[in-house]
């Protein structure tokens, strides 16, 4: 199976640092999610 | 002959010590001045901008994670923070969305889209994904989706 490295990087200046990576690796998790789901499902 | 030129002939280290002060004087003026600008600038942006990084492995081709990466139109059905996405990923496109970043509140920016593929000396290669706001004013600066293998950029 063909693997891909998906990195996310976020500059920001407001907020709180933990719950912001929490986010964004839960949006991470979602697009790993949404590719590895077939296109006709 | 002026009254300046007067007062220097009758004492000349008066009149020196007196351009001293001005020199002085506008010395303190512009910094405190500049310290008002940087209070002013920092209120403006609040504290310098930190990163955050995260990595995960996708077991989909890079042309299938760009495709989902890059169809902003269906962000609402998985994105769990970018919602009511409305626009296209093209070089200086603008986007508008509903965004709900955890921590922050809730904003509705308008921001800027690029994509690109660049290549290293290294020989190694990224896409890129970037959405940046023109302006300060969102919680954040920019958000940039990188992903190695590169995949050509096609929207």
């Amino acid at each position: 199976m063909q693997t891909l490295n998906l990195r996310g990087l976020l500059l920001y200046y407001q907020g709180d640092a933990a719950e912001l990576l929490r986010g964004l690796e839960r949006m991470a998790k979602a697009l790993k999610q949404r590719a590895e789901t077939p296109e006709d499902s | 002959m002026s009254e300046s030129d007067q007062r220097a002939r009758r004492n000349p280290l008066s009149t020196s010590l007196e351009r001293i002060g001005i020199v002085a004087f506008g010395g303190i003026a512009l910094a405190v001045v500049l310290v008002i600008a940087a209070i002013f600038v920092s209120a403006r942006l609040g504290k310098p901008a930190q990163q955050l990084q995260t990595e995960i492995l996708v077991g989909a081709s890079p042309s299938r994670v760009w495709e989902v990466a890059t169809a902003l139109d269906d962000y609402a059905s998985w994105n769990p923070y970018m919602r009511n996405v409305d626009g296209f990923v093209r070089p200086r496109a603008t986007i508008t969305l509903l965004l709900e970043l955890p921590g922050t509140q809730s904003t509705s920016p308008q921001l800027s889209t690029t994509s690109s593929r660049t290549e290293s000396s290294g020989g190694g290669a990224n896409s890129t994904l970037s959405l940046a706001p023109p302006r300060s004013n969102t919680p954040f600066v920019s958000s940039l989706l990188e992903t190695d293998p590169p995949v050509s950029c096609r929207r």
